[in-house]
């Protein structure tokens, strides 16, 4: 029968999260003056379960018939996604504020969604998978349109929602298939099937083509990126961070864990296949957000070249080394996105604060957050003394190291063009005017210590993650 | 027998799921695909699993169809005004049928892994089933069903301005 214990202990996160969202709807429904503490009873859960998660590093908790592991890849991936919550939620405190959003629901599908995250983390069987992932897409589904008063929120919403149940049926379809084939819908008994007969290996591709498919829309791989600028243009400011951070993690660790650690690369190799994704993704956003004038949808196809260059990592990934170098680089990305995004939130007043024609002269109007500012987007464009250089460093060697040299070689000549539109904001920033900047930016100055402390925490991580990374790196390659 | 019910329920569903893309009328798709999920049911039976096949018919042709039909009434969407099917997409939808159905195809022909659900008819065995090994993505759905219910009832409850 079941194991009491370790049911507790492998699911425990998931629970306390959810607990935390389910009080905070009943704070909402029944004790509205209380209101105002709902942020901080998800910060409360988020931030205690990143401390809980360090204490249980190496334990390797197993649950449910082998159907849940928290194991050291899992907790990585749970770290990402509660540091990016935590951030999103400090930040969100005062971006809610100034655009006049209810926050109830706001931070109850927030912490929904970053349960169904370590879920899908922590899952090792297809089926759990699936729901989680269908979880947390119905939550980001409606925290895209939160704004019900902006008419783009809405618009991405519908189209990410659209597009989303689409992929959703596509991923079940692969899953099925890989049923087929193998007879299991769990990841062990994936990794252990050998000698497949001809029809059956054809199946197999089938299902894991389908499942990349559906896993691709999540993270924008370029022929399936088509709601990506929408979404995160509409979605208010800090949900574009969140999902361009957490959703974006969540989904390569499943791919890590179905297509690294447990698909059998003797019977079933899909290599090539990414190898062409990587190349297309990368080209296709960078060349797009070339000519982007709004920041965010300029992020938005940084965010889809990012995703290409993760893909180079993936494709040079034969084992749990080269996973956790993915894995810090999808923390590195995340810390400096979200840092980027958190910056533009607590500028934006209104929609007229998005264009990168309004970061002219910012550094004379706010020199701290020019600069925040300006060194995400140094990291994002991979300059050398910081995160973002360390961890296309990894992600490329280990492609090298296998022999993709041509892929590292259009990787590296991508991020040189990507450099161009990153600096381009800051060129915009401090080497315009100061008469330009007060024009500008206009609108009352509201300073808000709980917005900017959530871009300090930010500006330490990446700070961190760039000039002491060792513990960092030692916790991504302890899997 | 079992051949003849199958092809009966195969082609009553390939015939209705045509029907429910070429309605003009939104509620006579909705009713071609009560046939449509009913004929499943027929399939489910046919395989031994009555249980699935009655869910089918509770579940999918009763409750979600008749939400479906309200919420066509309540809308009023009574005469569609173009053509169901668009001719643009309708080449493009063949190739990838043919490409869909060629792999069905080939897949049935070739031995198809045995994964027969022996136990599956009796109610106790599944419930075993779901309440043992897939307990978790049992559990889960209920926190899908409690975000699903508490976004839908964000998005729809007051009235927000649009702006222009």
């Amino acid at each position: 029968m079941l194991d009491f214990t370790q049911l507790n202990a492998s699911i425990l996160p998931e629970i306390i999260l959810v607990l935390a969202a389910i009080v905070i709807l009943l704070i909402e429904g029944f004790q509205k003056k209380l209101n105002k503490y709902c942020s901080l009873i998800a910060l409360i859960a988020v931030v205690g379960l990143i401390y809980y998660l360090i204490s249980i590093w190496n334990s390797n908790l197993k649950g449910f018939y082998a159907g849940v592991v928290l194991d050291n890849f899992a907790l990585f991936a749970s770290l990402i996604y509660l540091l990016s919550a935590a951030l999103i939620i400090l930040s969100a405190v005062h971006f809610l504020d100034i655009k006049k959003i209810e926050s109830g629901e706001f931070y109850a599908l927030l912490l929904i969604a970053v349960a169904a995250m370590i879920f899908i983390s922590s899952a090792n069987d297809m089926i759990t998978i699936f729901i989680s992932l269908e979880i947390f897409s119905i939550c980001l589904y409606v925290l895209v349109g939160y704004d019900r008063n902006s008419v783009r929120g809405v618009e991405g919403a519908i189209k990410y929602f659209i597009l989303g149940a689409f992929s959703a049926g596509i991923l079940l379809y692969g899953i099925v298939l890989i049923y087929g084939a193998v007879g299991s819908t769990n990841l062990e008994a994936l990794s252990k099937i050998q000698g497949l007969e001809m029809s059956q290996k054809i199946l197999l591709y089938f299902g894991a083509g389908l499942v990349l498919v559906g896993l691709g829309f999540k993270i924008s791989l370029v022929p399936f990126h088509m709601w990506t600028p929408d979404a995160y243009e509409g979605a208010p400011t800090v949900i574009t961070a969140f999902m361009a951070a957490a959703t974006k993690t969540a989904a390569f660790s499943v791919l890590i864990r179905i297509f690294v650690i447990n698909l059998p690369s003797h019977e079933i190799s899909l290599e090539w296949i990414l190898w062409i994704l990587a190349i297309v993704t990368m080209t296709v956003g960078n060349f797009i957000a070339l000519s982007q004038e709004n920041i965010k949808r300029m992020l938005a196809y940084s965010s889809i070249a990012h995703a290409g260059y993760i893909t180079v990592g993936l494709v040079g990934a034969s084992g749990n080394r080269e996973a956790g170098n993915v894995m810090y680089y999808l923390i590195v990305y995340a810390m400096m996105n979200i840092g980027a995004f958190l910056v533009i939130a607590h500028l934006e007043r209104g929609k007229d604060f998005l264009s990168a024609l309004h970061y002219k002269g910012l550094a004379y109007k706010n020199t701290f957050l020019a600069l925040a500012l300006s060194w995400f987007l140094l990291c994002l464009a991979g300059l050398p003394p910081t995160s973002g250089f360390l961890a296309k460093y990894y992600v490329f060697l280990a492609a090298v190291e296998k022999g993709y040299t041509i892929l590292v070689i259009i990787a590296v000549l991508n991020s040189a063009l990507a450099a161009y539109y990153y600096l381009r904001i800051i060129v915009f920033m401090w080497m315009h005017g100061k008469e330009e900047g007060k024009a500008l930016v206009k609108g009352e100055e509201t300073w808000s210590l709980i917005s900017m402390t959530a871009i300090v925490i930010a500006l330490l991580l990446t700070l961190q993650l760039s000039f002491m990374p060792s513990r960092f790196l030692q916790l991504a390659l302890s899997f | 027998m079992e051949s003849l019910l199958f092809w009966f329920f195969a082609i009553v569903a390939v015939a209705g799921s045509i029907m429910v893309i070429a309605q003009r009328r939104a509620i006579y798709s909705a009713l071609s695909l009560i046939i449509v999920l009913c004929s499943f049911a027929g399939f489910f039976f046919l395989l031994g699993a009555s249980f699935v096949a009655a869910m089918q018919v509770i579940v999918y042709a009763g409750a979600i169809m008749i939400l479906f039909v309200f919420i066509i009434w309540l809308l009023g969407l009574r005469t569609g005004e173009e053509p169901a099917i668009k001719m643009k997409w309708f080449y493009l939808a063949i190739v990838f049928c043919l490409l869909i159905g060629a792999q069905l195809f080939y897949i049935f022909v070739t031995n198809f892994k045995e994964v027969v659900l022996e136990r599956s008819t009796d109610i106790k065995e599944i419930s075993k089933v779901l309440l043992g090994k897939y307990v978790i993505p049992f559990e889960l759905t209920s926190i899908l069903f409690l975000a699903a219910l508490v976004g839908a009832f964000y998005l729809a409850k007051g009235k927000g301005k649009a702006e222009k």
